[in-house]
């Protein structure tokens, strides 16, 4: 599995960091952290220094988190440096330190942020990408950039936008399709894992029944769970006319992960905007699973 | 021994219903028995009456029974009381009756995925089944492993209605009882107390009743005030809720509202 946490220079990119070395530990996942700046000094004289000493610093707050003698990323020596390999872009120096999962910085000052996160999403083939924003009824990063809502929307790959609230006491995951992959499931485990939360699955219905097809993935979900002797997920379902209401009426403590499919109804009932609707207004961390 | 009968369709609902009802059965030595009716549309040509009407039923029960008796065998090895599935053929509601007329069943139970919408759950409570059956129904929504009980009380003369169920099903288990009482309103913030002797009269007669009549001891006795989503979302760490219900309640009633929320398993007990 690969993850990209992307990270500017707020508070919220902490947030980020934890939940992505959280679902590493669980996942043994190659992880790369991208900075981003939102904007281009008009005077280059800092050379976008600040840029990578906040990238070193949320390196060693990703390492921190892990006990000494157990982790599996390469902990540099006092000599690491990144280096120019473009106009505003830092990357590794190579190491000769051995490890058993990657993990990259890269610090994008181009000024576009976007552009710099979608290049390297697309180059380096990732399973999902964490990026946080502000939680109190909204969700944009410094300047108000719309950068979550952006990469939520565009992105090919499962986007998690960690946000830095109260502890997540249910993950409520929605699907109306069977296209659900195994890696998907095992991230929902480790969010119910480390956030010792409890599992809801939520079957979307058009009707007044789940299709069959969404019957039998949760069925086999259930399976799965049966077979690990994991704590069985609580199922529900909601009809597509009351999805908004149903949004709205859950829990504050909740993580709310939607699967969606390109024919799926929540890819029509959650059109861009709704989806910016969503996670502005969401009380907690949003994760869209593809 | 208690026996049960359990309605089951090839369906998700009935799938879960099983492993929950096998989960009891094997902590008490219940006997589960199991059917399926396949229902006769108005649109499909039955045909009258004889050896080609026979012949008709035997194809039908034989495409019906073979993904019931599926379900049934997936539970088997872990549910050693569970009997083979009868499949009929004809009207389901006529078929359950009969069926619970012919052998003397403790109670009766049917899978219901838990709803955003309350319509199926009403439906299924205000139905003409249900109207007409004597004895408890354990309608199951969820999985939950049961280790607490909540019992609900609300008017004395209502606890009557509980205790045979709970001597059959409940006594002997180990599960630990609670007794709950409910006053629903339309507060979203819920208050519970946990009540000691002398606290509340209704608590402490149901208390002293249940003792005596179904020998089960109550670990606590506790009041909940709130509206129904509150009360249900308390009652969440209970995998089993145990409600008295009058046949002739109100479709609007708070009460109906909270056990349309409870998201583990009813035994409701007809007052």
């Amino acid at each position: 599995m690969k993850i990209l946490i992307a990270v500017d220079q707020g508070l919220y990119s902490d947030h980020a960091i934890i939940e992505g070395a959280r679902i590493a530990e669980n996942t043994w996942a190659n992880v790369t952290i991208i900075g981003v700046k939102s904007y281009k000094k008009a005077n280059e004289s800092d050379k976008n220094n600040s840029l990578i000493k906040s990238v070193k610093d949320y390196r060693k707050q990703f390492l921190n988190f892990f006990d000494k003698g157990d982790c599996p990323y390469p902990v540099h020596t006092s000599d690491y440096e990144l280096m120019e390999t473009g106009p505003g872009v830092y990357v590794d120096s190579p190491v000769l330190e051995r490890a058993q999962k990657e993990l990259k910085t890269i610090a994008a000052g181009t000024g576009d942020p976007l552009k710099e996160i979608f290049v390297e999403a697309n180059d380096g083939d990732y399973d999902l990408i964490i990026i946080g924003c502000t939680g109190t009824n909204d969700c944009v990063w410094e300047n108000n950039l719309l950068i979550p809502q952006k990469i939520v929307n565009e992105a090919s790959c499962s986007v998690l936008v960690a946000k830095d609230v109260k502890k997540i006491k249910k993950v409520v995951c929605c699907l109306d399709h069977s296209q659900v992959s195994q890696e998907s499931i095992e991230m929902i485990n480790q969010l119910v894992t480390f956030h010792s939360a409890k599992l809801k699955i939520v079957g979307i219905a058009e009707g007044d029944n789940l299709k069959d097809k969404v019957e039998n993935k949760i069925k086999s979900i259930l399976k799965y769970y049966t077979a690990k002797h994991i704590s069985t997920p609580e199922i529900e379902v909601v009809a597509v006319s009351a999805f908004d209401a149903f949004i709205s009426a859950r829990e504050e403590a909740s993580l709310l992960a939607l699967w969606m499919e390109k024919k799926s109804f929540l890819a029509k009932i959650f059109s861009k905007t709704k989806v910016t609707k969503l996670i502005r207004e969401s009380h907690s961390s949003v994760m869209i699973l593809r | 021994m208690v026996k049960g009968l359990i309605y089951l369709n090839a369906d998700l609902a009935s799938s879960i219903a099983l492993r929950y009802v096998c989960q009891l059965a094997n902590m008490k030595g219940i006997l589960v028995d199991s059917i399926h009716v396949e229902e006769t549309t108005q649109d499909m040509h039955t045909p009258g009456t004889g050896w080609v009407r026979k012949t008709w039923e035997k194809g039908v029960k034989e495409n019906a029974g073979h993904k019931i008796l599926q379900l049934v065998n997936a539970e088997k090895r872990s549910c050693i009381h569970l009997s083979d599935p009868v499949i009929m053929v004809g009207d389901h509601e006529t078929e359950v009756k009969s069926t619970l007329g012919l052998k003397t069943y403790d109670f009766f139970v049917e899978g219901i995925l838990q709803s955003f919408s309350p319509l199926k759950f009403k439906e299924k409570i205000f139905s003409k089944l249900y109207k007409n059956i004597s004895c408890p129904v354990l309608l199951v929504k969820n999985f939950i492993e049961i280790k607490k009980v909540a019992i609900i009380i609300d008017q004395k003369e209502n606890t009557r209605s509980l205790t045979d169920p709970l001597k059959k099903i409940i006594k002997d288990t180990g599960l630990v009882c609670d007794l709950v009482k409910c006053e629903l309103n339309s507060e979203s913030v819920v208050k519970v107390e946990e009540m000691t002797g002398g606290q509340d009269d209704n608590l402490d007669y149901s208390k002293t009743f249940i003792k005596k009549e179904a020998e089960i001891d109550i670990m606590k006795n506790i009041k909940i005030q709130g509206d129904p989503v509150a009360a249900a979302d308390f009652l969440h760490d209970y995998g089993l809720v145990v409600i008295p219900v009058d046949k002739a309640m109100s479709k609007h009633s708070h009460v109906i509202d909270m056990m349309n929320q409870v998201a583990s398993a009813l035994l409701i007990c007809w007052v």
